[in-house]
């Protein structure tokens, strides 16, 4: 019997996976579980552990290429088996019933397996025509989510042609990239001119392209989506840094050369955070459809700046780690996304999210929401300012808060009362919640 | 314009034509006195006489071949073979005779025969070896042409320029279309060989039907509109030569084409217009080719099954749906 | 009907210069046949010979009972019929090297040679493909009323096809004006006659189908011409068809490179040192007077003229050329209103 090898589903938001790297090659015996090759997607990397046990018999997507979950990448049969598809069932029955091959089941279950795009011929016939780029569209209206031509009507209306077709047949002629090439014509479109003038220009063009795809796709696609949907209200507020930075010192350690470990402020604000949405659980909220959940864990995601773009792995049940279980598993968490390694587990189930931009001089900002969360905490530098005590000027450790949170789930006063929670509990964390050293809960 | 049987403009083109041409004979079973066994060619023995319309004994490979020697000799005959499944027993004739003699000679000879015989049937309860639509075997033959009409004006219009060939053509006729009416214009007319037919005009899919399969098409474009979808239904009416020319450009306004016909779907005929709807508008298709056929058993006797066997306008539906995936 | 060139069944033997010409037309086979058989094996030609070295009374002897506008139909082993009906040695010649001179323009080849307009509706590669064709071309010369007859020349082996088992009954039963001969060499392949019928004589089967059957000795052509002329005066009379069958012998085996391990080297030996047709003719138109000394040897020299220019016209003609590969696939031309 041959085992089919497909592509697993790895993260509740994967649709695709790249093949980064064949780990066996055709003809190769395999165990089972045995990894037998890299798997890409938008966020992390894993390996595709072999189902079964017997020789690499076909390889069906290439090393670089991806295709859709659950299509097929490879197929494994015992030694010697001789390997042929299924007979296809033949009858006046619906063509897709009677189609049992293997090979139709690929093309069926993998149809990108061609190239990026699920487009029919005759879309792509338009979108070259129309300079429309088929990365626009998200799924088509085809059989099996093909893009088809009707799909393309709404994408060429706005905007215009990249290119007029003069432009065009002259670009290609000269061997001219349109990608390089800005256009003078209506909203941006190309004209021969602006082709000519190309070619009279010498040197470098005058920018680099980077392609909207993978993790930079992913993220422009959800702020784009947070931005147009969800109804972001930003408050602010200052506290005194004093006790937090103590804190902080305190629960530092030596490691046995001696050299300081301290415990990442993010750390403790992942823990204070987590208590103050105890106390504030619709703030602790997902708006899924018509539904707002109240979640009963609380997971406190933490952005993080990596090569490939930002990433918030979670800290889940922060509420019940002690500080310096936090500050281990950030680490782990951290280290993890910042190579490109982190596993779907990482990176899902957040119900809050905190982002801190102070390490870059960074006062308050406008943080955006990660959708479907019903609010994200921005957290500034820690530094000196003035402040008012009594009748004087001090000079105190302050930190800025910025509390962005959906209208559409909470209102301004409880979002408020949140923040000013988070606020009492930043500058009296013990008092506020007991002792939190190394022994603490 | 008249309306009458598929059956009656098949036997007015026999008569016509032979009025005309006094080389014309008919040669097969039961075609004189018994009027043949579907009463397509009665009376024209009582017109015409024993010279012209002959009746054999049982014996297709005689038929086939006598047709085949006196069209070199000077004749026009249209041989009848009584239901295609028979025409099996006159293949020699047909393939490495009838189809070959102008070829291989050297463009010397030509042999200007029709046989007329009536395919299909699922439906009348005939069995396995009584219903085949074998035209996929004579498309396959170079030097034969083959026509399938499937109203009783593309008949007539079609028989006609058959019998005036030069070449040898099969003339697939359909036993549950006989006794069909249609609207048969009085005047002289005849249809060229090789030109399709759009039957109804749609939007959204390319039917390509033959013969009943027509009818059924049609059926289902009703239906489906209903549901928003406009199916356009295209009648090769000839299938060598192919007007794939209309087709195409059929499949050019719709960008999906679906295949219909009743004979079983390996190696049909069906795949060959796939293949060449695929080849000349690759680029105008939003979808793979679909085919809807018989299915690839001999016809069986039972009603259910018998059903089963054959495109229906429910499955034809069906496969247009999967094509668009609507 | 107008029958006036022919003689009556069994009549007045044929007169001289009639023989003599029998007998070219016997040496042009035999000579055409062993060059076609030398080039052969000199790999000069390529596909598959079949040659009729042995029987060149029979085609010989048959033709010459026929007028120019009847029709004959032939078999796989035709060459000798084709010359004995009037076929061009060059035009053959020429076909059978797969030329565009040739008589099918090169796409036909040994098996498929034909000359509509001398009456040769075809050599035909399939065995007893021809019958059923010679009997419609039958079925056209009653209903034009043009007075012509088809002769079909077919084997032994062909005998046992259905197709001439209907052909024959259809031409009994509409009466039609075919003469079918059938050319009985012996062998079918490597299968003798003994064990291809339950019958001795092919001849017995015609009054299967209510015909009139007679049979004649294929090595001597005057017997052969008696038996054909017969059944061509009753065809052309009315009187429908006749089977005739000549008993003769195939010299070679199937086709030309045949290792023939069915049967033995002194049987073949005994036909051709002892009835050798052309010999035997020879011999007696000689000792009749018919044939002066040395004729013959003129008439040979003549016909190897003949046949070195045919080869040389051969071998100089051009090839077909690519375009002709769909030519001549359908004919444009139909019956205009």
């Amino acid at each position: 019997m041959a085992i089919e090898v497909r592509m697993p589903q790895l993260g509740l938001t994967m649709d695709e996976g790249q093949i980064a790297r064949w780990m066996v090659a055709v003809g190769d015996k395999v165990r089972q579980g045995q990894p037998l090759a890299e798997i890409q997607t938008d966020k992390i990397t894993a390996e595709l552990e072999s189902p079964g046990e017997g020789i690499i018999r076909h390889i069906l997507v290439k090393e670089g290429d991806s295709c859709a979950v659950a299509g097929l990448v490879a197929v494994i049969t015992a030694p010697g088996e001789d390997y042929s598809p299924a007979p296809a069932q033949e009858g006046p029955l619906p063509p897709r019933a009677a189609r049992s091959t293997l090979a139709t089941r690929m093309a069926e279950e993998s149809p990108s397996a061609a190239g990026r795009h699920r487009a029919s011929p005759n879309a792509r016939r338009l979108a070259r025509n129309q300079g429309i780029n088929l990365d626009r569209i998200a799924a088509g209206s085809g059989a099996g989510g093909r893009i088809v031509g009707s799909d393309l009507k709404g994408a060429s209306d706005t905007p215009p042609a990249k290119a007029t077709p003069l432009a065009r047949r002259v670009a290609a002629a000269a061997g001219v990239d349109l990608d390089r090439v800005p256009g003078s014509g209506k909203g941006g479109q190309i004209t021969r001119e602006d082709i000519e003038r190309a070619q009279a220009a010498s040197g470098p063009p005058p920018f680099e392209v980077i392609p909207l795809t993978g993790v930079r796709g992913v993220i422009a696609a959800r702020m784009a989506d947070s931005a147009h949907s969800a109804a972001a209200v930003t408050l602010t507020t200052e506290a005194d840094a004093t006790e937090l930075a103590g804190l902080r010192d305190r629960l530092s350690t030596r490691d046995a050369e001696g050299a300081e470990a301290r415990v990442p402020f993010d750390a403790i604000l992942v823990k204070l955070v987590s208590a103050a949405l105890r106390d504030h659980v619709n703030l602790n909220a997902r708006l899924i459809e018509n539904e707002i959940h109240v979640m009963k864990d609380v997971n406190i995601a933490v952005a993080v700046d990596t090569q490939r773009g930002l990433l918030s792995p979670v800290v889940k049940r922060a509420d019940t780690k002690s500080i310096l279980q936090i500050a281990d598993e950030l680490a782990t968490l951290v280290g993890r996304a910042r190579s490109g390694k982190s596993q779907p587990e990482d990176l899902e189930g957040g119900t809050f999210t905190i982002t801190n931009l102070g390490m870059h001089e960074i006062d308050a900002f406008t943080p955006i929401i990660n959708p479907p969360q019903c609010g994200v905490l921005g957290v500034g530098r820690i530094c000196p300012r003035p402040v008012v005590t009594g009748d004087s000027l001090a000079i105190r450790q302050t930190v800025w808060l910025s509390l962005t949170f959906d209208h559409r789930m909470v209102d301004g006063a409880p979002a408020a009362r949140f923040l000013q929670c988070v606020k009492r509990f930043v500058e009296n964390p013990e008092e506020q919640l007991g002792p939190l050293g190394k022994a603490a809960v | 314009m008249s309306l009458i049987s598929y059956s009656q403009a098949i036997r007015d083109a026999l008569r016509e034509e032979m009025r005309r041409d006094p080389t014309l004979i008919l040669i097969g079973e039961d075609i004189g006195t018994h009027g043949g066994a579907f009463g397509v060619t009665r009376g024209l023995l009582a017109e015409f006489g024993q010279a012209r319309v002959i009746d054999t004994p049982i014996s297709e490979a005689a038929i086939a071949g006598a047709a085949v020697g006196a069209s070199v000799a000077g004749l026009r005959p249209v041989a009848e073979i009584m239901y295609m499944d028979f025409i099996t027993l006159a293949m020699d004739q047909i393939v490495n005779q009838a189809a070959k003699m102008r070829y291989m000679f050297g463009g010397k000879a030509h042999v200007p025969m029709v046989i007329r015989t009536p395919g299909g049937g699922a439906g009348r309860g005939n069995a396995a070896q009584h219903m085949q639509s074998l035209e996929a075997w004579f498309c396959h033959v170079p030097g034969l042409k083959v026509i399938m009409p499937s109203t009783p004006h593309d008949a007539k219009g079609l028989l006609k320029s058959a019998i005036r060939d030069d070449n040898p053509v099969i003339f697939i006729e359909h036993k549950l279309l006989y006794a069909i009416k249609g609207e048969v214009p009085e005047t002289e007319y005849t249809i060229p060989i090789g030109s399709a037919d759009i039957k109804r005009h749609g939007t959204d899919a390319t039917v390509v039907a033959t013969s009943r399969m027509v009818h059924h098409a049609l059926q289902t474009a009703e239906a489906l509109t209903a549901d928003g979808i406009s199916i356009e239904v295209v009648d090769p009416r000839t299938l060598v030569p192919l007007d794939i020319e209309l087709i195409c450009e059929s499949v050019r306004r719709t960008h999906a084409a679906v295949v219909v016909h009743e004979a079983p779907r390996r190696g049909g005929y069906g795949a060959e217009i796939a293949a060449q709807i695929q080849s000349e508008a690759f680029d105008w298709l939003d979808a793979p080719v679909g085919r809807v056929c018989g299915a690839d058993v001999p016809i069986p006797f039972a009603r259910s099954l018998e059903a089963a066997a054959i495109p229906s306008p429910e499955s034809i539906a069906a496969g247009v749906r999967d094509t668009l995936g609507r | 009907m107008s029958n006036t060139n022919s003689g009556p069944a069994g009549g007045p033997p044929t007169p001289a210069a009639d023989q003599v010409q029998l007998f070219r037309t016997m040496l042009r086979i035999r000579l055409f046949e062993e060059t076609v058989g030398d080039l052969f094996t000199a790999a000069r030609l390529h596909g598959a010979v079949h040659l009729c070295l042995g029987q060149e009374a029979v085609a010989a002897g048959a033709c010459a009972a026929l007028q120019r506008a009847d029709y004959i139909t032939s078999t796989h082993r035709g060459h000798g019929h084709c010359i004995a009906k009037g076929g061009r040695l060059d035009l053959m010649m020429a076909e059978l090297f797969g030329k565009a001179t040739g008589y099918c323009k090169g796409k036909g080849g040994s098996m498929h040679i034909a000359d509509v307009d001398v009456g040769i509706l075809g050599a035909n590669g399939i065995v007893g493909g021809g019958i059923p064709i010679a009997v419609g071309a039958a079925l056209a010369c009653k209903t034009l009323g043009n007075g012509r007859v088809v002769l079909c020349f077919f084997s032994d082996g062909a005998s046992n096809q259905g197709s001439f088992h209907e052909a024959a009954n259809l031409a009994a039963v509409l009466k039609l004006p075919v003469v079918l001969l059938c050319e009985n060499n012996q062998w079918a392949v490597s299968t003798p006659v003994s064990r291809a019928m339950a019958i001795s004589s092919v001849a017995d089967r015609a009054s299967a189908y209510g015909m009139p059957g007679d049979t004649a000795d294929g090595n001597d052509p005057m017997d052969v011409h008696r038996a054909v002329s017969a059944a061509v005066q009753r065809a052309r009379s009315g009187g429908g068809p006749s089977l005739v069958e000549a008993k003769t012998y195939r010299w070679e085996g199937h086709y030309r490179g045949d290792p023939q391990v069915y049967r033995s080297r002194e049987e073949v030996d005994l036909w051709r040192t002892t009835r050798d047709p052309v010999v035997l003719f020879q011999n007696r138109l000689e000792a009749d007077g018919l044939l002066q000394a040395g004729q013959a040897q003129a008439i040979r020299q003549e016909v190897g003229a003949e046949l070195e220019a045919a080869v040389r016209f051969a071998e100089s003609s051009p090839d077909p050329s690519p375009d002709e590969l769909y030519a001549d696939l359908m004919s444009e031309g139909g019956r205009q209103p």
